[in-house]
C-alpha cells in the first residue's frame, strides 16, 4: 500500500504524457487530481496502521552489484519516511486540484499535470529511500522536474532564466552532495542509510586522508551534507535561485519552492542526525548558516514588491528556522517546522495565486489595494497564512518556530543565544513583512486601472477548495500535534530512526522557560504590529521622505544585499569570459583548424600532391623505381 | 604425372587452342564455357592432392598445402573473371577467341610461381604470367589508353625482371646454388650473413613488390589499371596479387626465415608507403578505377604488415585477407563492367551519384562492398584488417598498427564518399538499368558473402591455419 502511493504519481504522469493527445485537458487533470487523491488516501492509511506494521525496508529488486558496492531499490518505511510521504502527498493533491482552476487556460495544461505528478514520484522516492544513491536519484529528479516547471512557460526569456538559474545554482549543491555521497562509501562503505546509522559510532574518530591532509572523515560528511542542503533549501549564498524561480506558475512554486522540494535539504539533514551529531563543528556552521540566512531573507523581503518574491523571501527565512533547529541539535523540532510550514507556505502561495488570478496576472503589490471585499475567502485565508506564519499563538506556526526558539534560548552556548536573538529579529521583521503584504494589497486605496478592477472577481471554488483545506490545516496542525514531536512518550519512537535530544521534552521546557522569554516573541509580533500599523497608516506620507533620506540603506535591501550583483560580476562574469575565450579563441580557431578542418584539409593537400606526382610519364615511373631501389639499399646497409 | 594440375592444365589449355580454330568468329562464348570447364577440372586436381607434400622434377617445384591452396585461389578468381566475360556483354575488341586463352596461359604461370622452389623455375614461371599479363593489359587494340598501359606495365615488367634477375645472380654468386632448399641450408650455416646477400634479396624484393605494386613502386598502377579493360583490371587486381604474394612468403619464409630482422624492416617501409600512397592518392581521384588502383596499394600494404612478424599467425591472416579482398574487388569490379550509359561503358566516380534511386538492390550490395573495403564492421573486411592489426600488435609494432588505423580512417572517408554519392546525390544523368540478372546475383552473392562472414569466421581461420601450417612443419 505504502509501495503503491510512492508510485501512482509516477503513473499519472506516464497516463498525462501518453494521453495527451487523446483526451482534453479537463480529463487528464481530473484524472491525475482522482490518482492523486488515491495516494494520499493509501498513504494516509498506511500512516493510520503504521504501528501494525513498524519499521521495515521493502525491497524492490537489485540495482547495481559491483564489487563490495552494492545498491539495492527499496523503500524504507518507517514513521519519517511514512509522514513525510503522507504531507507530500497530501500537499500535492491540493495543488493538483488547484492547478485545474489555475491552468484552466493554459493549452499545455496536461503536460503541467503530468510534470506535477513527476515531481511528486520523484519527491516521494526522496523521502523513502534506503540508500543514499536511490535519494540523490529522488534528488536530482526534483532538480530536473522544478527546472522543467520553472521554465514552463518558455515563452518568456525570464522564465528560461530563472530554470537555469535555479538548475546551475543546484548543481552546486549537488556536488557537495555527490562528494559526501562519495566520501560516505570511502569512510563506510556503505550507501544503505540505516547501516551508516549503525555504523557512524564505531567510525566517529576516523579521518579522512585528502592530499596528505588528515580530516576528521564525519566533520567532512557532514559539511557536503551541508553544501548540498543548502543548494537545495537555499541557503544563504546558495539562495538567489529561489525568488527568481518564482517565474514558474504559482501551483509550482506552492508545490516544490514552499511546501516539498526546498525543504528537502532540512529532510536529508534530519535523515542523517546521527552523522551529523557526532561533528560539532558542523552543528556550528549548519546553527550560522540557518540564523544568517533567517534574517537576511526576513530583511530582504520587507522591501520588495512582487507579491511572490516575498513569499519566496519568506520560505527562505522559515527554511533558516529550520536550519537553526537542526544546528540546534532539535532534529524533531525541524522536522514539526517543516510540516506546518508547508501548510501554511503553500497556502500563502496559493492565496496570492488567487490575487494574481483576480488581478489579471498583476503581480505587483504596489499596483494592488482594497481587495479585501472583493475577493473575501482569499483574503481571510490569506490572513490565516500570515498570522501561522508570524506565528501568533494557537496558530501552527507558533508551535513550531516558538518551540525553536526556546531550544535555542535553553542550549546554554554562546552561539546559541546569539541564534535566538536572529531569530526573534527576524520574527520581527516577519511580521512586518507580513503585513506590510497584506496592507498593500487587501486594505490600502486601490491603485490598479480600471479595466482590472472591473474584472476583480474571486476564484472558483476548485482553487478556493485547497485554500479552506490548507487554512483549517494552518490553524489546527500545531495545536493538535506536537506533543507528537516534543512529548517524552513520541521522542523514544523518533529516537529509533533519528537523533533525539530526550532531556529537551516537554515538561522540561515548561520548567525551565522564564515567563519573560517564553513571551517575548508574542511582544516582539505585537510591537511588529503597532509599527506597521504606524508606517503605513498613520506616518504612511513620511514613507517616501524617509526612504529618500536612507536611500543607501533602503537600496542595500531592495536589491537584496547585492548578492546577485556580486555573483553576476565574479563568477558569471568570469565563466561567460572564459566560456567566450575557450569557444572562440581554443575551440574554434585552435582545435578546430589544427584538429577536424586542419587536417581534413592537410590531408587533402598530401592527397592533391601524390595525385599530380603521378605524371603519366613512363620515364618518371622507372626514375622512381630507381630512387626506391636505391633508397632501400642505402638504408639497409648504412642505417639498418 | 598427369594429375599434376599445371600438366593437366597445360594440355586442356592445348586442346581448347585446336578447338578454337573451329569456333565461328562470334561464337567465343563456346570457348569462354569449355576454358571455365576446365579450370573446374584443374581445381578438383588441386582440391584431391591439397594435403600431398612432394618435391619434383629434382627440387625445382614443391606440392605442398600452402601452395595447392593458392592455386586453388587463383583457379577460383580466373574462374570468376572468365564467368564475368560470359555474363557480361563485351566490346567488340574483347570479343576475340584469344582472350580466355591467354588468361589460362597467365594461369599456369602463376600455378607454377606458387610452387617454384628455386630462383629459376621461379624466374621462368614469372615472366609466363607477366607476358601473358602485358598482352591482356593491351587487349582492346583500338583503344588508346589500353595500348600506353600495355607499353607501361611491358616496360615497368621488363624493368622488375631485370631487378629479379640481378638479386638472383647476387644470390648464386654467394651461395652457389638457386635452389630454395639449398639456399636455406647455407644460411643456417654461416655465422653471419654476407651484406651483399641481403642486397641480392631487396633486389628480389623489389622486383616482387613491382608486382604486387606495393609503394613506392607503385607509379604504374592507377595508368594501368585504368587503361586496361576493366575486366582485365579485375584480373589484374586479384589473381596476379595471390600469387606474388604466394611467391613472397614462399621466398621470405623458407630460405631467407633466418634473415627475418633485416626483411622485416624492408616490408615495414613498404607496407607504410603502400597504406599512406593508397589513402592519400585515392583522395582526389574521379575515376572509379583509378581509386580502385589506390584501394589495391593500400590493401597491398595492410597485408605486407601481416608478412612483417613472419610468422604462422601472420601468414594466415594474410591468406584471410586475400581472401576476402577479392571478393570485395572482383565485386566492385563487376559492378563496373555493367557500369554503361547508352550501352557505352563509363568509370567516373559522379557517374554513380543517385544510383539508390534506380537500383536500390545493387547500391545496397556496392555499399556494403565499400563499407567492407574501409574494414567497418561486422563486414568480412573488418575481420581481416583486425586480424592483421592484432598480430602486428601481438608483435609490438605500435607505430605500425597506428599508422594502419590513421591511413585506414583516410580511406574510409573516399569508400564512404562513393556511398554518399550513391544513396543521398542526386543523379545528373542516369546510368543505363542493369539487365543483366546473371550480375545482379552475383553482385548480391558478394554482398551477402561480406556481410555473412560475421558468423562463420572461424572456418576460414581453421582453414587457412591448417594451410599455413605446411610451410612450416614439414620442413
Amino acid at each position: 500500500m505504502f509501495f503503491l502511493s510512492i508510485f501512482i504519481p509516477l503513473i499519472s504522469y506516464l497516463f498525462c504524457v501518453i494521453f495527451k493527445s487523446y483526451l482534453s485537458g479537463k480529463q487528464i487533470s481530473l484524472i491525475s487530481c482522482g490518482l492523486l487523491s488515491i495516494a494520499t488516501t493509501l498513504s494516509l492509511i498506511s500512516f493510520y496502521f503504521f504501528h501494525i506494521n513498524g519499521d521495515s525496508v521493502v525491497l524492490i529488486s537489485n540495482w547495481i552489484s559491483s564489487g563490495s558496492f552494492s545498491v539495492d531499490w527499496s523503500i524504507n518505511f518507517n514513521l519519517l519516511s511514512c509522514s513525510m510521504v503522507l504531507m507530500v502527498n497530501f500537499v500535492s493533491t491540493l495543488i493538483h486540484i488547484y492547478s485545474v482552476g489555475y491552468m484552466n487556460k493554459d493549452p499545455k495544461r496536461s503536460t503541467f499535470m503530468g510534470y506535477l505528478g513527476l515531481f511528486t514520484f520523484f519527491m516521494l522516492l526522496l523521502v523513502s529511500s534506503n540508500n543514499l544513491l536511490q535519494l540523490f536519484l529522488g534528488w536530482e529528479g526534483v532538480g530536473l522536474t522544478s527546472y522543467l516547471l520553472i521554465g514552463f512557460w518558455n515563452y518568456k526569456n525570464s522564465a528560461n532564466d530563472a530554470a537555469i538559474k535555479a538548475f546551475v545554482v543546484n548543481r552546486i549543491g549537488d556536488f557537495g552532495l555527490l562528494l559526501a555521497i562519495f566520501t560516505i562509501f570511502v569512510v563506510f562503505g556503505t550507501l544503505n542509510i540505516n547501516e551508516i546509522m549503525i555504523l557512524v559510532n564505531s567510525y566517529s574518530d576516523s579521518y579522512f586522508n585528502f592530499l596528505g591532509i588528515k580530516i576528521h572523515s564525519i566533520t567532512l560528511i557532514s559539511v557536503l551534507l551541508f553544501i548540498g542542503c543548502m543548494g537545495k533549501s537555499a541557503q544563504f549564498g546558495l539562495h538567489t535561485w529561489l525568488p527568481d524561480a518564482m517565474e514558474g506558475p504559482t501551483p509550482v512554486s506552492a508545490l516544490i519552492h514552499a511546501a516539498t522540494m526546498v525543504t528537502a535539504g532540512v529532510f536529508l539533514l534530519i535523515l542523517m542526525s546521527p552523522l551529523i551529531e557526532v561533528s560539532e563543528f558542523a552543528s556550528k556552521l549548519i546553527l550560522i548558516v540557518g540564523s544568517l540566512t533567517c534574517i537576511f531573507a526576513a530583511s530582504v523581503a520587507i522591501f520588495q514588491n512582487d507579491i511572490k518574491k516575498i513569499i519566496a523571501y519568506s520560505t527562505c527565512s522559515q527554511l533558516g528556522y529550520m536550519f537553526m533547529a537542526v544546528g540546534a541539535s532539535a532534529y524533531s523540532l525541524a522536522y514539526f517546522h517543516l510540516i506546518s510550514h508547508a501548510f501554511f507556505k503553500a497556502l500563502l502561495f496559493l492565496g496570492a495565486g488567487s490575487v494574481i488570478h483576480s488581478m489579471s496576472d498583476e503581480q505587483n503589490i504596489k499596483n494592488m489595494g482594497g481587495l479585501y471585499n472583493k475577493i473575501p475567502l482569499t483574503y481571510l485565508t490569506m490572513i490565516i497564512g500570515s498570522l501561522s506564519l508570524i506565528g501568533v499563538p494557537f496558530f501552527s506556526g507558533y508551535f513550531s518556530k516558538d518551540l525553536i526558539l526556546e531550544t535555542l534560548f535553553l542550549r546554554d552556548s554562546e552561539l546559541s543565544s546569539y541564534a535566538f536573538l536572529t531569530g526573534l529579529l527576524a520574527v520581527l521583521f516577519t511580521t512586518l513583512y507580513s503585513l506590510r503584504l497584506i496592507i498593500y494589497v487587501f486594505h490600502r486605496k486601490s491603485m490598479a486601472d480600471e479595466k482590472v478592477v472591473a474584472h476583480i472577481h474571486e476564484s472558483p471554488f476548485i482553487m478556493t477548495f485547497p485554500l479552506i483545506v490548507l487554512s483549517i490545516f494552518a490553524i489546527f496542525f500545531g495545536m493538535f500535534s506536537n506533543s507528537y514531536f516534543i512529548g517524552s512518550d513520541y521522542l523514544s519512537v523518533w529516537s529509533e530512526i533519528i537523533f533525539v535530544d530526550k532531556s529537551f521534552n516537554e515538561n522540561f521546557i515548561y520548567e525551565n522557560m522564564p515567563i519573560f522569554y517564553k513571551k517575548l516573541p508574542l511582544i516582539i509580533i505585537i510591537c511588529g504590529i503597532i509599527i506597521s500599523y504606524l508606517i503605513y497608516f498613520s506616518f504612511d506620507k513620511f514613507l517616501p521622505v524617509i526612504k529618500n533620506r536612507l536611500r543607501i540603506v533602503h537600496n542595500f535591501f531592495k536589491n537584496k544585499w547585492y548578492i546577485d550583483e556580486i555573483y553576476k560580476k565574479t563568477f558569471v562574469f568570469l565563466a561567460f569570459y572564459l566560456g567566450k575565450g575557450f569557444w572562440k579563441s581554443v575551440d574554434r580557431d585552435l582545435i578546430d583548424n589544427l584538429g577536424p578542418n586542419g587536417m581534413s584539409k592537410f590531408v587533402s593537400s598530401i592527397g592533391l600532391i601524390v595525385s599530380k606526382m603521378q605524371s603519366g610519364y613512363l620515364y618518371h615511373y622507372v626514375l622512381s623505381i630507381i630512387i626506391g631501389l636505391t633508397l632501400l639499399i642505402s638504408l639497409y646497409t648504412y642505417i639498418f | 604425372m598427369i594429375y599434376i594440375p599445371e600438366v593437366f592444365m597445360s594440355i586442356g589449355f592445348l586442346i581448347i587452342l585446336i578447338i578454337s580454330v573451329f569456333v565461328k568468329k562470334n561464337q567465343n562464348i563456346v570457348l569462354g564455357y569449355l576454358s571455365l570447364l576446365l579450370i573446374f577440372l584443374t581445381q578438383f586436381f588441386v582440391l584431391k592432392d591439397i594435403f600431398l607434400f612432394e618435391e619434383i622434377f629434382n627440387n625445382f617445384f614443391v606440392i605442398d598445402s600452402f601452395g595447392s591452396f593458392l592455386k586453388s585461389v587463383i583457379l577460383i578468381c580466373a574462374g570468376f573473371v572468365i564467368y564475368f566475360y560470359i555474363i557480361v556483354k563485351n566490346d567488340s575488341s574483347l570479343n576475340r577467341s584469344e582472350f580466355s586463352m591467354i588468361i589460362l596461359i597467365s594461369i599456369i604461370g602463376m600455378m607454377l610461381m606458387v610452387s617454384s622452389n628455386d630462383l629459376l623455375s621461379l624466374f621462368v614461371s614469372i615472366e609466363l604470367q607477366s607476358l601473358a599479363l602485358y598482352i591482356l593489359v593491351s587487349f582492346s587494340k583500338e583503344d588508346f589508353n589500353s595500348s600506353e598501359a600495355g607499353v607501361k606495365y611491358f616496360v615497368i615488367g621488363s624493368l622488375s625482371t631485370c631487378i629479379f634477375l640481378f638479386g638472383s645472380s647476387l644470390i648464386y654468386g654467394l651461395v652457389g646454388s638457386t635452389n630454395f632448399s639449398e639456399i636455406s641450408q647455407f644460411m643456417s650455416d654461416q655465422y653471419s650473413v654476407p651484406l651483399l646477400l641481403v642486397v641480392g634479396l631487396i633486389f628480389i624484393l623489389v622486383s616482387l613488390s613491382l608486382k604486387i605494386s606495393a609503394a613506392p613502386f607503385h607509379m604504374w598502377t592507377p595508368d594501368v589499371y585504368q587503361g586496361s579493360p576493366s575486366l582485365v583490371t579485375a584480373f589484374l587486381s586479384t589473381a596476379p596479387k595471390v600469387a606474388v604474394f604466394g611467391v613472397l612468403i614462399r621466398v621470405l619464409v623458407y630460405p631467407f626465415g633466418e634473415i627475418i630482422v633485416d626483411w622485416g624492416k624492408i616490408l615495414v617501409i613498404l607496407s607504410i608507403f603502400s597504406m599512406l600512397i593508397g589513402s592519400l592518392g585515392a583522395l582526389r581521384q574521379d575515376d572509379l578505377k583509378r581509386l580502385m588502383a589506390y584501394s589495391t596499394i593500400n590493401h597491398i600494404g595492410f597485408i605486407l604488415m601481416g608478412l612483417v612478424p613472419g610468422s604462422e599467425d601472420g601468414i594466415t591472416a594474410i591468406c584471410i585477407y586475400l581472401i576476402f579482398y577479392i571478393t570485395m574487388n572482383l565485386g566492385v569490379f563487376l559492378f563496373i563492367l555493367n557500369m554503361k550509359r547508352d550501352q557505352l561503358n563509363v568509370t567516373k566516380i559522379k557517374d554513380l551519384s543517385g544510383l539508390y534511386k534506380t537500383e536500390p538492390l545493387i547500391a545496397g550490395c556496392l555499399a556494403l562492398l565499400f563499407f567492407s573495403m574501409a574494414g567497418i564492421p561486422p563486414l568480412a573486411g573488418f575481420i581481416s584488417k583486425l586480424l592483421i592489426l592484432n598480430i602486428v600488435i601481438d608483435n609490438n609494432l605500435f607505430f605500425l598498427a597506428i599508422i594502419a588505423v590513421i591511413t585506414s580512417v583516410i580511406s574510409a572517408f573516399y569508400y564512404i564518399r562513393l556511398v554518399k554519392s550513391m544513396f543521398f546525390d542526386s543523379p545528373t544523368e542516369e546510368l543505363d538499368l542493369l539487365t543483366n540478372s546473371q550480375s545482379k546475383l552475383l553482385l548480391s552473392i558478394f554482398g551477402l558473402f561480406n556481410l555473412s562472414v560475421i558468423f562463420y569466421p572461424q572456418f576460414f581461420l581453421n582453414l587457412c591455419a591448417s594451410i599455413t601450417l605446411s610451410l612450416f612443419a614439414l620442413r
